[in-house]
């Protein structure tokens, strides 16, 4: 399936913020990488010395007692060579790991961010795009934030040293050496830009890419089951094709930048040879020297190759911090509150509400469809309510707005008498147990996916929380028992295992309020019957909301809420809506009906 | 099925071997082999201007620096700058073309695997987590680009250069070439010796990041139970952990790479050490000229950079092995055997009876699922699935169109054994509405066509009527262009299963399966769908499995299966007058309603 439904990364916006990220981030880490600097100094110390110590044994050479001179270079050069060299080992592992150690905080940073966004952002973003961030986008600033940085610093440092010392040697020399930087430096910036954009672009289509990966992986049975194989990998390889565009932009781009940077030492090269060659001729310089800085400006050859690929790295860098940022600056509309003890009886209340989802809002504003509207109810505590009505009139919505899973306005849902939205958010949800209309479980054993919503795993309990969902036994008819694994998403289990494992889960956590969407859709008469009465019997007292579309489960309840295109059309004890001939009535009667038809 | 390995690392031995790896991936290579050739061909071009390059200055100094010829120095550095030129673009050309074999090769690689992917059996599926192979597909190949970018490929290259240098300085001074060369055996034994510890390493990084993967995957989409068991902190508990392995991982290969790369160019150091000592000797006896030194320098200078810069990439390298290994581990998983390719007999055109004879079957061993399952199902017969929850319904229906495979027994449909028709005939006629609604983003249309072009828009909202959709469907801002968004999760349940309900009927099977298809669905719609569903599907071969008995209201037959075998058959007056388990179904269901 196509996949255009959502916005693709702001290209231009946010450019100066992901620099700022960054530069906080290298700040928290700043003693690393002081420490990493100075060894880095140390390192090019060292460098820098060796091509002296060339100078000395080539001048030596042409001087009599050249061959004890020569020897005792030598060995100082082995000397320099081993220093260079432990320095750098450390410099190296002191900068990568503070690198390596950024992208952890950062990658818990935006776990623990993404796990506090409303479903409004999951809307906009598909799971694989944001998988892709977390990991190759992540991995791009890591690269800038360990070998990039380590380049970064390394180069003018590399550069100072070394410029130093062939001014030293010469400095209209040096001078002459350095007249294709300003050309160079001009060509580097244009070079970025466009490698900005470029990068920015392939990152999105990996992003796209990985979605689309990620759906199809999902949905695997249904393409099986349609044989939709081919259609699937049409539409794969057509983001296959459109990444594969844009890489082979970006390495148009990068394979420039290479053999540019490479050349510009040979230029220094040519117009040493070309100035200094007259000096020597002119016997102003000696071989020595011109030799040392030829072997200088090598030493500059590597960190300006290097600048090439710090280029690259840092580019990719920003424009994946930005793509980060987009989900570190996704605003957290349902604030968390400070959490504090308020006990529960489990009364709510709907006062006058009216909600619609983000994407219900129609293009042109007019005549938007509305989620719930007005809805005005009350559910004292300890009560059964039974909630009932057609495919698509808000049951869901209604339910999921108790435990503040959206964002709702202020005034209009009250539990225990306090607005929702100041209601500490965790407290409320510790008292809320919920079965969702499609179970979802983990990947996990069974056992841990009952006790999901307490603070440890109890055998007791999970083992009751089972036994009142009526899978105890079932379960342990498995050999692993408890310790069976569901598989993703519990594939395999069937689907009245997977939706009762799903109750035993609201179930455990012994809540005041428990909320069943739909949550026996998938058993058998019997078995629903016997999980209707132990939930009677132990949960005297709490508020149970269930939604069903079977008059056997809802006739239980107390009092019952109609509800039909987002509005509450009928509320009352089954009794009084039996009389009132109106949905429950019909409901009630077409079972009825089809009950006499089959006993004929 | 190692279900107890769900979370475990898999840990991939070292018994594949490199040039099995490269091998394999030269088959990638050869189809793109005109631009690998010239690549190939423009490195030597690239090497030689690279050498000429000392040469040229060496003649600088032999030449002209004595005689101080200001206009010979003029020519030398004109000289210089043509081949430094020359250089510039023959490397551009040379390094894009390669990068261009990578991404095309890379682009192949991606779809092939994605192919075998689609081809592998439903066991894969559901023993391996959706993030784990997303990881194969996506960052295992990524590691592999930067194979190919940052030039491992031009390892050729560079070691075509290192031959060069190393000839020419055979040619110029053979002993002094001899006394230099001693050093770099020792890069030979350095890098071997890393080689083992790097590839552990890096196997290490390959499967921690799969496991990120995998549990990022799962945890955001189930956001939703998450934040509302807040879970979230023992979730970042836990993420933490997984990404601290991550770390852990890293830091080894940091270790092994910052030691190889220091000691690659302290290596190179001495190298030149050697030089200046030993040449001065000879240089003393005359043998070789300053201006010879110098060109000797500046050739160990290069000679060491490809050799660095092969340490850097020589992580890379073992790295992309690493990902190798496990983009072919992936496809070394056995495919789902499609089915013998007919005789010209099409489905379509026989009747559709299925038998169902012995068969037995189990998702793991020792574990039967279904025992002695005997059972017909005539030609335009409607049979009804009942039992209890976990009794096997579904895995029925999962044989029957060869999501599994049965162990024992036979089944046959069509008068031929099941395993005879080639799978993707057998799929497009007997079409399962299953237990399990998927839908994919994109829009309401798309997800009832699922692309096919054969189906057009006016008959799939004809099918969307039938199931009494379009309802809602006209309802939502662009009608029928409606994005679902992922899973469908801009709509209801409902709404989600009547849609998974007409992506079946539009494709006007044979043989319709019904798993539950409208359990979440109100009783008033569910009504109208049934209706529909009895005009549609007259005279076709109709299954199905419902808890709600008015649901298999009008079903001809109904076959009772309780603990994977089948206990009653019969019509519904058959089965209640034997009182036996569906008689016990059918009270409760009612007698709860009194
Ligand atoms: N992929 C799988 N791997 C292992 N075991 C499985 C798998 N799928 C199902 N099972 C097991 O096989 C048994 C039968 O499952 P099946 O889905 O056929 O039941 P069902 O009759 O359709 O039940 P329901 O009415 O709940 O859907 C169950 O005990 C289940 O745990
Ligand atoms: N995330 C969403 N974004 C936009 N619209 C939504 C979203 N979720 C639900 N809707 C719409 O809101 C309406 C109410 O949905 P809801 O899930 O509450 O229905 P329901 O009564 O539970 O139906 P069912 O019985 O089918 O489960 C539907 O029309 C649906 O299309
Ligand atoms: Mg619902």
């Amino acid at each position: 399936m196509k996949r255009e439904g959502y916005p693709a990364a702001k290209l231009v916006k946010g450019e100066v913020k992901p620099a700022e990220r960054l530069k906080g981030y290298f700040w928290r880490y700043r003693w690393r990488y002081a420490l990493g600097f100075l060894f880095i100094l140390a390192t090019n110390a060292f460098a820098t010395a060796f091509p002296w110590g060339v100078q000395y044994i080539i001048d030596g050479m042409r001087s009599p007692e050249g061959d004890k001179k020569v020897g005792f270079y030598s060995l100082v050069l082995v000397a320099i060579a081993v220093g260079a060299g432990l320095f750098r080992v450390f410099s190296r592992i002191i900068v990568f790991n503070a690198g390596r150690d950024i992208e952890y905080e950062v990658r818990n940073e935006l776990f623990d961010h993404l796990q506090k966004l409303p479903p409004s952002f999951y809307q906009r973003y598909p799971t694989g795009d944001l998988m892709s961030r977390l990991t190759n986008d992540l991995g791009s600033v890591r690269l800038l934030l360990g070998p990039g940085l380590l380049n970064l610093s390394n180069t003018p440092i590399i550069y100072l040293m070394t410029l130093g010392a062939m001014a030293w040697i010469s400095l209209p020399l040096t001078l002459c050496a350095l007249i294709p930087l300003p050309f160079f430096v001009g060509l580097v910036r244009w070079w970025s830009r466009e490698y900005h954009q470029r990068s920015l672009e392939s990152q999105q289509s990996l992003a796209r890419l990985s979605a689309r990966i990620q759906e199809n992986l999902n949905g695997a049975f249904i393409v099986k089951l349609y044989a939709r194989e081919a259609a699937e990998v049409k539409s794969f390889n057509k983001h296959n094709r459109d990444y594969y565009e844009t890489n082979r932009r970006m390495a148009k781009m990068s394979s420039m930048m290479t053999p540019v940077v490479n050349s510009v030492p040979g230029l220094g090269i040519l117009l040493v040879l070309f100035f200094g060659g007259r000096q020597v001729m002119a016997e102003a310089l000696t071989l020595g020297q011109f030799v040392t800085f030829i072997l200088y400006i090598f030493n500059l050859s590597w960190p300006t190759f290097i600048l090439g690929w710090v280029l690259t790295i840092y580019q990719r860098g920003l424009s994946a911090m930005g793509r980060l940022s987009e989900i570190l600056d996704a605003e957290v509309t349902i604030s968390p509150g400070e959490e504090e003890e308020i006990p529960m009886r489990g009364e709510i209340e709907f006062r006058n509400l009216t909600f619609h989802y983000p994407s219900q809002l129609s293009a042109n504003g007019s005549q938007r469809p509305v989620a719930l509207s007005e809805i005005s109810l009350r559910i004292p505590p300890g009560s059964l309510a039974g909630i009932a009505g057609g495919t698509g009139a808000g049951k869901s919505t209604l339910v999921e707005l108790i435990p503040h899973f959206f964002e709702i306005p202020q005034g209009a849902l009250f539990v225990e008498g306090r607005d929702i939205t100041t209601f500490p958010l965790q407290t409320l949800r510790r008292q809320i147990g919920y079965a969702p209309q499609e179970a979802f479980l983990f990947s996990t054993t069974i056992a841990e996916n009952i006790a999901l919503g307490l603070p440890q795993v109890s055998k007791e309990k999970v083992e009751w929380a089972a036994e009142v969902a009526g899978i105890r036994e079932e379960i342990e008819s498995f050999p692993m028992g408890m310790q069976t694994i569901v598989g993703e998403r519990g594939v395999m289990l069937s689907g009245g295992q997977r939706q009762r494992i799903a109750l035993a889960r609201a179930i455990a956590m012994e809540p005041k309020i428990l909320i069943l969407d739909d949550s026996l859709s998938s058993v058998d008469a019997q078995t629903e019957r016997k999980i209707l009465d132990r939930l009677k019997e132990v949960f005297p007292g709490k508020t149970v909301l269930i939604i069903s579309h079977r008059l056997s489960a809802l006739e239980q309840a107390g009092m019952i809420f109609v509800l039909k295109g987002g509005r509450l059309i009928e509320a009352g004890t089954p009794e009084k809506l039996l009389r009132q001939e109106g949905y429950f009535a019909e409901l009630a009667r077409r079972q009825r009906i089809e009950e006499e038809l089959e006993k004929i | 099925m190692p279900i107890e390995d769900f979370h475990e690392e898999e840990v991939l031995e070292g018994k594949a071997y490199d040039a099995h790896l490269v091998r394999r991936v030269w088959k990638y290579i050869v189809p793109h082999r005109r631009i690998v050739i010239r690549s190939i061909l423009l490195l030597p071009v690239v090497a030689a201007l690279q050498i000429l390059q000392p040469f040229v200055v060496k003649e600088g100094i032999d030449r002209y620096f004595h005689e101080g010829s200001s206009l010979g120095l003029s020519l030398i550095a004109a000289l210089f700058f043509v081949v430094l030129m020359a250089k510039v673009v023959a490397e551009y050309f040379q390094l894009y073309l390669m990068a261009l074999t990578g991404q095309r090769c890379l682009s192949d690689l991606r779809l092939d695997l994605f192919q075998h992917v689609q081809r592998l059996p439903t066991s894969f599926f559901d023993r391996t987590p959706v993030g784990r192979t997303m990881t194969r597909l996506t960052n295992d190949i990524e590691v592999l680009s930067e194979m190919f970018t940052s030039g491992v490929v031009a390892l050729v290259g560079d070691f075509v250069k290192l031959v060069a240098i190393f000839v020419v300085m055979l040619v110029v001074q053979w002993k002094l070439t001899l006394v230099t060369f001693t050093a770099v055996p020792l890069v030979w034994v350095v890098a071997d010796l890393f080689r083992k510890k790097m590839r552990q390493a890096y196997r290490l990084i390959r499967s921690k990041i799969a496991r990120i993967n995998a549990f990022l995957q799962e945890s955001i989409t189930g956001m939703k139970i998450v934040q509302l068991f807040a879970r979230e902190k023992k979730n970042l508990g836990y993420f933490q952990q997984i990404n601290e392995d991550y770390r852990q991982a890293n830091r080894m290969s940091i270790q092994f790479d910052a030691l190889l790369f220091s000691l690659v160019e302290m290596i190179g150091r001495f190298a030149i050490a050697m030089i200046l000592w030993y040449g001065s000797g000879l240089h003393q006896k005359g043998w070789v000229t300053l201006g010879t030194l110098y060109l000797f320098i500046d050739l160990m200078q290069q000679f060491f950079v490809p050799l660095r810069d092969l340490s850097a990439k020589y992580a890379v390298l073992q790295s992309a092995m690493a990902s190798l290994e496990r983009v072919f581990g992936l496809f070394d998983e056995k495919v789902a055997m499609g089915g013998t390719p007919g005789d010209g007999l099409a489905l379509r055109t026989v009747p559709t009876g299925i038998t169902f004879k012995d068969v037995g079957f189990s998702y793991r061993p020792n574990q039967p699922v279904l025992k002695n399952i005997s059972f017909e199902v005539r030609s335009g017969e409607r049979v009804a699935l009942v039992g209890a929850t976990g009794a096997g319904k579904s895995s029925i229906i999962k044989l029957l169109v060869r999501l599994y495979d049965y162990k024992s027994g036979e089944i046959r449909m069509g008068g031929r054994e099941l395993r005879s028709w080639p799978l993707e005939e057998l799929r497009r006629e007997v079409v399962v509405v299953p237990q399990d609604v998927y839908l994919f983003s994109g829009s309401i249309l798309e997800n009832i066509t699922l692309g096919d072009p054969l189906i057009s828009a006016e008959k799939a909202k004809e099918a969307a009527r039938v199931v009494d959709a379009e309802r809602f469907i006209l309802n939502l801002p662009y009608g029928y262009d409606y994005e679902v968004g992922e899973r469908g999760a801009t709509l209801s349940v409902g709404q989600k299963q009547l849609l998974s309900f007409a992506r079946a009927l539009v494709r006007d099977p044979k043989v319709l399966i019904l798993d539950e298809a409208t359990s979440s669905v109100s009783p008033d719609i569910e009504e109208l769908v049934r209706q529909g569903i009895h005009r549609l599907m007259e005279r076709r071969t109709t299954l199905v499995i419902a808890h709600r008995l008015s649901t298999i209201r009008d079903v001809d037959r109904i076959i009772v299966l309780h603990h994977g075998e089948v206990r009653e058959m019969g019509t519904h007056e058959e089965l209640l007058a034997l009182k036996g388990i569906y008689a016990r179904l059918y009270e409760l269901q009612y007698q709860l309603q009194e």
